[in-house]
């Protein structure tokens, strides 16, 4: 924790109510320093989880800003709450079941088809993903597109709360990568035939060779083994 | 010549060999269909009743999208090869034109994208044929005169309605027939084509769109017309499926095949077709036993 | 304070350094040390090896074992209940399998339980925090399997007990490695997009220890990408999930079965009984107890409380003497301090450079070697950069990774790496980064079997909160495959189990006999566990708050 005699001092409005923290912190920790201990809002304190979804304005600025808490640092005269969790319903599918015609994602979410192309989803990715192109490409049946556009998403559902069509983003792309991995990326032929192998049984009698040994032979072998 | 080409969502779905072939045809034509670089969907309609800038944003952002590209390719022209897409484009495009303050509200809206000047003008493939390049110029081109071939051109009702975004006479456009007659084709008239395929109550009314397209086919087939061919994918796709099911229920007794305007240009435009004609043995028949081809 | 590119002056003096030796160094190898080296540098720098921050257990099942300070707390700890508070006769769910740990091991015994033929709504996942908040949604580097022509599972056996440093148990490593490649390939059929070349064969890369290329890796989101499959497939399948409940303590039958647990809502503060005929304990590691104060790169809810539950019951610990630290946490700035950056960034090509901007240490020693340098690097030879706030560190001349890989694989293949520095104006792509040594892993754990079976009846357990199949050291994308392998044969053994298994009447009272032999030996009443979450309120706030509401 940051001595905030030496550091200097920036207030905050955590919920409307001013703090002064020490400059530098991170929206998290400045919260924490604040006194706020964290059930809800925090994950994996870096910037994987989408836990700490926060909204902001500054002080004349008519612009709504977005953070994850855990990966951006406070400014004076922030004002600032975190969203925490997003009501959204998850389409349950079963992927065998699936396919990829042009049509597979608006099956599951019909929704994506009202989408105005507002670019609000854009504007408040915390990730900088271009959430709306994700959206426009799934509606018209474009699934690598949607896959690699929305692969960085951390799924914190900033992006579904301000959507005007109701449209929850993140599981849309949830499903469009599922879809490329499953059906649109190739095979990897080298995983199927060393599954074989272990199938036939000449792995476990290879270790279990390794396995007999004493602690001076398998020392031995392992300096000697090759580095490829 | 390089235009800014807008696909929509269509071009990308079930008219996927639409776009191909208009690609194809464009460069026989000489010219190129460039892709915008990122778009999104048209907006489907154009909201007549509402005001609600929102209805406008998904279409001004594809005239942003234009007005980009349109800079490094020297135009500002953007071509559309769907008449959905044409009409909504146009409308919009059409209600900044006539309103100074809509436009100047929506790039207030819009204040992450470069503001929108109201300089682009959307054109239909068909209009770029037509105007262009011309029928003479196509003319000279054709490789497999369509010789013997009756055609129905039906332009749906997207393309010339309302009158303000029309390039072509309502009551009876010509443009499409002069771009047949071109390739060789023998011109049918039909009165009903520009009237609606009813492609849009496909959810709401599909007993509609049955009788809106056994109309449409049966005057088609009454003329002795070999196939309809439309400037519209969805029309493309309506007049198609919903023959199937007229059929099934033994509303009428043949079907007539539907194409898409690009698709029977590069038949005709191309010498080795025999690829192209595969999809399309009723073409290759009909030439053959007229002794077309 | 100035910044510029995101570096004070005097930090941009020794960047300088960097740039001027980069041309040379581009074409120059370190080479790697030997056995007797590595462990000559272990000895003298390496954190875990200083005896004075350990100390013996003196209660319980692992009674004389030699543990961190911080986890001999943990361990030696009372109870945060008793037997009087908990009403047992009135069951919130009865359940046939209760997974304890919404990560990647707890969500993959889920999934294989219910292939196993437990019903789904038989079944109960409880988590700390949301489903998913774990150290396995946050993995960037890779998951290993030996799936390629050149490798085999006997090959990456033995990198594994090497790396262990020959202390692994040898059945958990074979099940480890036999399994690895069946994993990769049910992962792609559902639906993971691993990196491949246009072909579909996996692009492969070498990680610390590793004598194959058997990295596989989803850009530097691994970790999340596979976690966000085998959670949607989770939900899918329709397993019941309670979040924000985390298990306080481990309930047990007259017959001496672990029977299920109690829960805690830390919204509401109410208890819930779960009755079940098997648990699965995937609580993950301990990164949260900041052994000798380090920081971490784990997640808020790496408390251990798996391993303080399930010693409660009688289950031993092993290889607890040994803690990981990645050598590469992020030494600044200092709103990112020891958050980890991937060993991909090494693998890729960056090299490691003192202030000189000299090579010292080859990249990609074993990860408790590469971290033991770094530290000599810094307080035996003078060699750090220091931060502002008084921090030592090595540069990682991440610039290196576009001039040798070509341009734009920096910000493609390590998105998420670039995107960190990005947030703070550092641009990875053209400075170094500065590192310092993080605790990253708890090498040790509950005792298993190759089934996921404890020593105690009726529990199982799989992933970082067990221990055996990693030896004294893990090796970098092996405890994401760790927890693949064993969450699924932890949830496999204990379906089979349940469905045969009766429980008997419910207890606490192996809480109270414990309470008795800490009382005993003398352990203060203050300590409790497990712990939850940390404790990182402002000083300031916690000496002037009252408990009245
Ligand atoms: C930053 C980072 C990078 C890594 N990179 C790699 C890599 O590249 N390759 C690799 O192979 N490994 C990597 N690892 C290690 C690997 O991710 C973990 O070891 C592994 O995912 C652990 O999985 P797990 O399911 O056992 O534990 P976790 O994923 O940590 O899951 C434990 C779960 O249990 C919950 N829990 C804890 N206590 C309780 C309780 N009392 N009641 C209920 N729930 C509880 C936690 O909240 C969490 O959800 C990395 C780890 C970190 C932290
Ligand atoms: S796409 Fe949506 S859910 Fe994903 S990171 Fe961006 S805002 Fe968050
Ligand atoms: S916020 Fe919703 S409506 Fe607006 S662009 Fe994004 S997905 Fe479309
Ligand atoms: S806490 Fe996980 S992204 Fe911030």
């Amino acid at each position: 924790m940051a001595e905030s005699n030496k550091i200097p001092l920036v207030s905050v409005f955590i919920m409307g109510k001013e703090y002064k923290v020490p400059s530098g912190l991170t929206l998290m920790k400045a919260m924490e320093y604040a006194g706020y201990r964290y059930t809800r809002g925090a994950g994996c304190r870096a910037g994987f989880c989408g836990a700490c979804a926060t909204i902001y304005r500054l002080k004349n600025d008519y612009k709504l800003k977005s953070a994850l808490a855990c990966q951006t640092t406070v400014d004076e005269g922030m004002y600032l709450v975190q969203l925490p969790f997003t009501p959204a319903n998850k389409k349950k599918y079963d992927m065998e079941k699936l396919n990829i015609a042009h049509n597979a994602l608006l099956k599951e979410y019909p929704e994506i088809a009202r989408c105005i192309s507002c670019n609000s989803c854009t504007k408040v990715c915390p990730q900088e993903l271009k959430v709306m192109d994700y959206v426009q490409a799934s509606l018209r049946g474009d699934i690598e597109k949607a896959a690699t556009l929305s692969f960085d998403c951390v799924q914190c559902g900033l992006c579904a709360f301000r959507c005007p069509a109701e449209i929850t983003q993140y599981h849309v792309g949830q499903l469009a990568r599922r879809l490329n991995g499953k059906f649109v990326a190739p095979k990897a032929a080298h995983t199927e035939e060393a599954v074989a192998k272990v199938l036939s049984g000449v792995i476990k009698e290879e270790i279990s060779k390794l396995k007999a040994m004493n602690l001076a032979e398998i020392k031995e072998i392992y300096k000697k083994r090759s580095i490829e | 010549m390089e235009y800014p080409y807008y696909p929509g969502c269509t071009l990308k779905t079930t008219g996927k060999k639409d776009e191909e072939a208009a690609l194809e045809v464009a460069k026989l034509l000489g010219f190129e269909l460039k892709e915008l670089p990122t778009w999104t969907c048209c907006g489907v309609v154009y909201n007549l009743t509402s005001d609600v800038m929102a209805d406008h944003l998904s279409a001004t952002r594809t005239l942003i999208r234009a007005q980009e590209m349109g800079r490094e390719l020297n135009t500002n022209k953007l071509v559309t090869l769907c008449s959905m897409c044409y009409n909504v484009l146009k409308q919009v495009n059409l209600m900044y034109k006539n309103n100074p303050d809509k436009l100047y509200n929506v790039n207030l809206f819009m204040d992450t994208e470069e503001d929108y000047l109201g300089n682009i003008e959307i054109i239909h493939f068909l209009e770029v044929l037509y105007r262009d390049i011309g029928p003479e110029k196509i003319k000279e081109k054709v490789k497999t005169p369509l010789k013997n071939l009756k055609v129905d051109p039906y332009y749906g009702c997207m393309l010339l309605r309302p009158k303000s975004i029309a390039f072509d006479s309502q009551d009876s456009p010509h443009v499409m027939g002069d771009i047949l007659s071109a390739l060789g084709a023998k011109v049918i008239e039909n009165p009903m084509t520009v009237e609606c395929c009813g492609a849009h109550q496909i959810i709401t009314n599909k007993e509609a769109v049955l009788d809106c397209v056994q109309r449409i086919v049966t005057i088609s087939q009454s003329k002795g017309a070999d196939v309809i061919v439309t400037p519209c994918p969805l029309c493309q796709y309506n007049l198609t499926t919903a023959q199937k099911s007229l059929f099934e229920k033994g509303k009428i007794n043949q079907k007539i095949p539907v194409i898409y305007l690009s698709e029977l240009l590069r038949i005709s435009l191309t010498e080795n077709n025999e690829n192209y004609l595969k999809d399309y043995m009723f073409i290759k028949d009909k030439l053959e036993d007229r002794g077309g081809l | 304070m100035k910044l510029i590119k995101g570096y004070p002056e005097s930090m941009r003096e020794s960047i300088e350094k960097v740039e001027k030796t980069r041309e040379k160094r581009l074409k120059a190898q370190y080479k790697q040390m030997s056995l007797e080296e590595r462990d000559d540098v272990l000895n003298k720098y390496h954190p875990d090896y200083k005896p004075e921050v350990k100390r013996t257990l003196s209660v319980g099942p692992s009674k004389g074992e030699i543990v961190p300070f911080e986890v001999a707390d943990l361990i030696e700890s009372y109870p945060r209940i008793s037997e009087k508070d908990i009403d047992l006769s009135n069951i919130d769910y009865d359940v046939d399998l209760l997974i304890i740990g919404g990560g990647g091991a707890g969500t993959m015994a889920g999934i294989w339980a219910t292939y196993e033929g437990i019903d789904p709504e038989d079944i109960l996942m409880t988590t700390k925090l949301r489903h998913g908040d774990s150290n396995s949604i946050m993995a960037q580097g890779g998951i290993q399997a030996a799936d390629k022509p050149n490798d085999s599972p006997e090959i990456h056996y033995l990198d594994v007990i090497g790396g262990g440093h020959f202390a692994n148990e040898p059945d958990l490593v074979e099940a480890l490695v036999s399994d690895g490649p069946g994993v990769i390939k049910w992962f792609e059929e559902k639906g993971v997009m691993f990196d491949k070349q246009k072909d579909g064969t996996m692009i492969t890369m070498h990680g610390g220890g590793t004598s194959r290329k058997r990295m596989h890796s989803a850009k530097d989101y691994t970790g999340m990408e596979l976690l966000r499959v085998i959670r949607d497939e989770f939900i899918n399948l329709s397993i019941p999930a309670v979040e924000f409940s985390p298990a306080i303590e481990l309930l047990m039958d007259d017959k001496g079965q672990v029977a299920g647990a109690v829960l805690f809502n830390i919204e509401t503060h109410q208890y819930y009984v779960v009755r079940a005929k098997s648990t699965v304990m995937a609580t993950g590691g301990f990164g949260r107890l900041h052994i000798q104060g380090f920081p971490t790169t784990n997640h808020y809810g790496a408390t251990a409380d798996g391993l303080a539950m399930a010693y409660r019951c009688g289950a031993r610990l092993r290889d607890m003497d040994s803690v990981q630290y990645h050598p590469t946490g992020a030494a600044f700035p200092e709103q990112i301090v020891g958050l980890l950056i991937t060993e991909k960034v090494r693998g890729l090509g960056a090299q490691p450079l003192n202030k000189e901007g000299e090579m010292f240490v080859h990249p990609l020693e074993p990860r408790d070697v590469e971290s033991a340098a770094f530290i000599k690097e810094c307080y035996g030879a003078g060699g750090g950069v220091e931060t502002p706030t008084g921090m030592q560190g090595i540069w990682l001349d991440s610039p290196m990774i576009n001039m040798i890989k070509g341009e734009g694989v920096t910000e493609r293949e390590l998105s998420a790496m670039y995107r960190m520095f990005k947030r703070f104006d550092i641009n990875m792509v053209e400075d170094p980064i500065l590192v310092f040594p993080t605790l990253h892993y708890q090498n040790g754990g509950i005792v298993i079997d190759a089934n996921g079976a404890t020593e105690v009846k009726g529990l199982f357990a799989g992933g970082e909160v067990t221990g055996g199949v990693h030896g004294k050291n893990r090796l970098m994308g092996n405890s994401l495959l760790d927890y693949s392998v064993f969450g699924r044969r932890a949830g496999i053994s204990a379906a089979r189990h349940a469905k045969k298994a009766s429980v008997g009447k419910l207890t606490l009272a192996h809480v109270t006999k414990y309470s008795e032999q800490l009382k005993k030996a003398g352990v203060p009443e203050s300590r409790k566990s497990p712990m939850i979450l940390p404790e990182y309120r402002g000083k300031n706030v916690l000496s002037r708050a009252i408990d009245i509401f």
